[in-house]
């Protein structure tokens, strides 16, 4: 059986970068493994401008970005394979997959990191009444066919959610001469970053529809309309609000879920909230040989938020492999609404510093978000708004976090 | 599938109008005699109407009047149900069931029904006490108070069985014709003449299969004496997730049996909610509507709490074919409604039509049924021949699947050693390879959709629901059947996925 100090399961731009950071770190013997045909995971599918100004400071497409690390990867000798899907990791350190190459392999490995990204919510998950005809799909799906296999998924297209695919894809399909009859989302706020709403919907007219939901689809063979209400607070459509959309394409963008099938039937701890891993600062699972990172830890709205979070992982990574010790004690992270979750879930206790990402449920304006550490207050941070939309970062210095039952706070004052 | 010019085709023993479970066991046990049988279905798929979306229950045969042909049926069908999925290499599971009563009604109710399954045959039911009960199924509702346990119920991967037996016809030389909609039977000098979408068959003997539309069928030729009324039947799916809420499936004592909604696990591991009842005038109309979910939900929670609504997966709709006796008023010409509800399935050859038999109001438990019900149908027939030779050659076994997913590491290593395609995961949620997908599309009565593939290799079954495999599955039908992406469908005919190639 072949041997490797790191297997890394997925190689998208979280992939890419923890590979590229262990490797920096010191560690050779590290191998890719991704299911698609070529590395560089959804961002192949992005080829639309907006990424990287964080990371780069530069403006990039989706391919551009995950060029720059698969040069990376290929310069420093690190070992991928393609068209290799990862079955299970089991017990004893071992990582089974499969290709049409070598079959069936077990691999034996000192560590493995998560970056498998994320999967779309299905219709289903939100049924909606109707038929179930033809021309439902996820706006990944939509982007995928067209940009990736250059065909058309509708002509005249209703979008459900406005997930930043669907925006994205919103202007996509009317560049395509397509018609674009309305994005619809059921929130009264939008779930896409502000200069997608700008660049996606408002230069092409495309009408945003807060507050409204589609309570039916029609049409037996193909989508034929649909039927679109306002909802109240309690997002229950309202009788009497209902309009009918001739369409024959719905395009679903209603949310990403990680995909972690292979945490779960190991047995990994997971997040409710998140849906992804239980991680600490050092992106370590509850399966200590086991680091996530990307979206299957969280959704993330940046791809360079990614990048920064997954070369982290790469790290503490590789000095697990090295032994470098792992923490022994650690301040379990609190928080109450509108934060809706905070990753890492726990902060190992110690020197340095503790990045935290987190998101709210609601718009918040106003507001100061305050962090506790056992013995009271150690930072407070003054907000004028934060959007759902976008991931919010927050950094701790551990030193603070004391007491003889050691937890790390956060919440939000003052919300209006 | 024998593919001959219009006008230019034998003349079949039988023809078998539809392709639904019912119209696949009649053909396959006509086929152990020596016979030419065509089985003519309108769909461009088999088994994609009332045996596609129903409770999937193998049911053990206390609710059915005792005498009735139902009854001795269900329980026969029943104790032979592993033998025939056996056979068939479908899925299969004896999850046992109870019926829980709440209230004195209920309690009147299962007493009812133990002495009626005591009549027919069922063999090994128990009433249980709350404590019982509870200690079984713990997610049941606490202010039960009996339940009626019956060990012979069972779940059934519904689509596959109708396709085994459609398969199997066709391993055994029936001869299937797709896209092809019966729409006038005549008799002429002893033969019937079977007018289709798709040319004109000829047969000595026709058995009507043909579900909901079983009414016009026989209207063809005899005198109207039945209508099938649809009534809708809605279902929540979860995932698997969620899949031991419930290990057996679990009634409702309630005043009207066909609308009590039930909890059922799956033979793929997820819990099947449902169904509601709601009488329709549109034999398609298979829309679901948040009434009767939101309905569902509240009269479920009397016997089932807790049921985790956060999985659902997927929610869809059957129809259940419910056959009324009608008659014509001899002084206005009208049909009269002269009873609600036919206790029974209307088996056999209606006044004056020899040789033409009817198979009608196949509802609930008609695919419990099904081998019964074709095995009696092929007597029938057979009874009216001269000189009947055996088939020596009939094969009642189908070819095994493999099932990639569900085998060892040395399996599954020999595999793709021997075939490459094997190596390859087109579902990701099921794991199902690119040769289960090929083996889907080029068995006997293979798929031509995509959605025929799912119910065939099991592919976007998962939690994504199709999202990811259905790009991949639509390429692979493309190359294997040589058409542009384009022309293939999801699912019915008129259902294409893609909308044309970019510029
Ligand atoms: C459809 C879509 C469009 C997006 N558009 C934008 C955008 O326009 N701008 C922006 O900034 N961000 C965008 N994002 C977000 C950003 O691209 C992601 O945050 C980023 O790609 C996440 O990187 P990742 O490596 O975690 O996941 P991914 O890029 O999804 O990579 C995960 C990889 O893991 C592989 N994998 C999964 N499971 C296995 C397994 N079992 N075995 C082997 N390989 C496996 C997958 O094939 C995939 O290649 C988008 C995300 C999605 C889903
Ligand atoms: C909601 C619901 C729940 C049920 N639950 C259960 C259960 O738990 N257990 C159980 O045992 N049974 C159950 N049943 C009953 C069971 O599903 C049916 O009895 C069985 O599937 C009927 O099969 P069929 O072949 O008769 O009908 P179908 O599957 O409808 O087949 C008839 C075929 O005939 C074809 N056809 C029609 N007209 C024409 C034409 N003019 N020309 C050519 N072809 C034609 C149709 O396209 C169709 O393919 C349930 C049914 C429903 C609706």
């Amino acid at each position: 059986m072949k041997k490797y100090s790191l297997i890394v399961v997925g190689g998208g731009p979280a992939g890419l970068a923890a590979a590229v950071s262990a490797s920096e770190t010191g560690i050779d013997r590290i191998l890719i493994l991704e299911r698609g045909r070529r590395l560089g995971g959804i961002l192949n599918q992005c080829i639309h401008n907006g990424f990287g100004i964080h990371y780069f400071d530069k403006e990039l497409t989706g391919p551009e970005y995950a060029n720059r690390f698969i040069k990376l990867v290929k310069r420093r000798g690190i070992e991928y394979k393609t068209e290799t899907t990862v079955l299970d990791i089991t017990g004893n350190k071992t990582v089974v997959s499969i290709n049409q190459e070598d079959g069936l392999m077990e691999l034996q490995t000192d560590a493995v990191i998560f970056a498998m990204g994320c999967r779309e919510r299905p219709r289903g998950a939100v049924t909606i009444p109707g038929t179930r005809p033809a021309g439902i799909i996820t706006a990944g799906a939509a982007q995928k066919m067209i940009n990736i296999n250059g065909y058309h998924v509708g002509e005249r297209i209703i979008i459900l959610g406005s997930g930043d695919i669907g925006l994205i894809m919103a202007r996509r399909l009317t560049l395509e001469g397509k018609k674009v009859l309305a994005v619809v989302e059921r929130m009264p706020h939008s779930n896409g970053l502000a200069r997608n709403i700008i660049q996606c919907l408002e230069d092409f007219d495309i009408p945003l529809l807060l507050s409204h939901t589609i309570t039916e689809i029609r049409g037996k063979n193909r989508v034929s309309s649909v039927m679109v209400s306002a909802v109240d607070e309690q997002y229950q459509p309202i009788k009497g609000s209902e309009r009918e959309y001739e369409c024959d394409t719905v395009l679903m963008s209603v949310g990403l879920i990680p995909e972690i099938e292979l945490g779960k039937r190991a047995n990994m701890l997971l997040d409710p909230r998140t849906n992804g891993p239980l991680v600490d600062d050092a992106m370590q699972t509850s399966i200590e040989w086991v680091f996530a990172c990307g979206n299957v830890l969280h959704v993330h709205d940046l791809v360079d938020y990614v990048t920064l979070e997954s070369r982290k992982t790469g790290k503490a990574a590789a000095h697990y492999i090295l032994q470098r010790g792992t923490a022994e004690h650690y301040a379990g992270v609190t928080y109450a609404a509108p934060i809706s979750y905070i990753v890492p879930q726990k902060v190992a206790l110690g020197e340095g510093q503790a990045e935290l990402f987190f998101r709210t449920d609601r718009v918040v304006t106003n507001a100061e978000v305050v962090v506790a550490g056992g013995q009271g207050e150690i930072n407070r941070i003054k907000a004028a708004r934060i959007n759902p939309s976008e991931m919010q970062r927050l950094v701790i210095n551990k030193e603070k976090i004391n007491g003889l039952k050691p937890v790390l706070e956060i919440s939000i004052e003052g919300v209006s | 599938m024998v593919f001959k010019v219009k006008g230019d085709r034998p003349v079949y023993d039988v023809i078998v109008i539809g392709a639904g479970v019912t119209g696949g066991f009649v053909a396959r046990e006509l086929l152990r005699y020596k016979l030419k049988v065509a089985l003519l279905e309108k769909n461009n798929d088999v088994c994609c109407e009332v045996t596609r979306a129903n409770t999937a229950i193998v049911h053990s045969g206390y609710s059915a009047k005792p005498g009735a042909l139902k009854a001795g049926m269900t329980v026969r069908a029943n104790e032979n149900f592993h033998h025939v999925c056996e056979e068939l290499q479908v899925e299969f599971k004896r999850t046992g069931s109870l019926m829980i009563a709440i209230g004195e009604y209920g309690l009147e109710k299962i007493y009812q029904k133990l002495k009626r399954g005591k009549k027919n045959g069922v063999k090994g039911m128990k009433i249980l006490n709350r404590e019982e009960t509870l200690a079984l199924e713990p997610n049941i509702n606490p202010e039960i108070v009996m339940s009626l346990f019956v060990p012979s119920t069972g779940v059934v991967n519904p689509w596959e069985f109708g396709l085994a037996a459609v398969e199997n016809a066709v391993d055994n030389g029936a001869e299937l014709f797709l896209n092809t909609r019966v729409t006038g039977l005549e008799k002429k000098s002893g033969l019937y003449s079977v007018k289709t979408d798709n040319g004109v068959f000829t047969a000595k003997y026709v058995v009507n299969c043909a579900g909901l539309y079983a009414d016009e069928i026989s209207e063809m030729v005899a005198e109207p004496f039945f209508k099938i009324v649809p009534r809708r039947g809605e279902y929540f799916v979860l995932d698997t997730d969620a899949g031991d809420h419930v290990g057996r499936v679990i009634f409702q004592a309630r005043e009207d049996d066909t609308k009590g909604c039930i909890v059922t696990p799956t033979v793929h591991g997820n819990i099947l909610v449902g169904p509601s009842a709601e009488d329709l005038q549109d034999k398609d109309d298979n829309a679901t509507t948040q009434e009767r979910m939101d309905l569902i939900k509240s009269v479920i929670q009397r016997s089932v709490v807790g049921i985790p609504y956060n999985h659902v997966i997927r929610s869809f709709a059957g129809i259940r074919p419910r056959p009324n006796w009608v008659s014509q008023n001899p002084e206005t010409g009208d049909l009269e409604c002269y009873e609600d509800d036919v206790k029974d399935f209307i088996l056999g050859e209606p006044e004056g039509c020899e040789n033409f038999f009817n198979v009608a109001g196949i509802k609930s438990p008609g695919l419990t049924c099904a081998q019964e019900i074709g095995d009696y149908m092929a007597g029938l027939v057979i009874a009216k021949m001269q000189n009947p030779q055996l088939n020596e050659r009939f094969n009642p076994c189908r070819p095994k699947k493999v099932r990639f997913a569900q085998m060892s590491l040395e399996e599954q290593q020999q595999l793709v050693r021997q075939d490459r395609r094997y190596g390859k995961i087109v579902c990701r949620c099921k794991k199902v390879t690119e040769a289960e997908v090929v083996d889907a599309i080029w068995r006997n009565a293979g798929a031509r959709t995509v959605d025929g593939v799912k119910r065939r290799a099991g592919t976007g079954l998962g939690r994504c629901q199709g999202g990811f495999c259905t790009e991949e599955i639509l390429k692979i039908l493309s190359r294997e059947l040589g058409k542009p992406l384009e022309e293939i469908e999801k699912d019915g005919s008129g259902s294409y996925v893609v909308s044309g190639r970019l510029k």
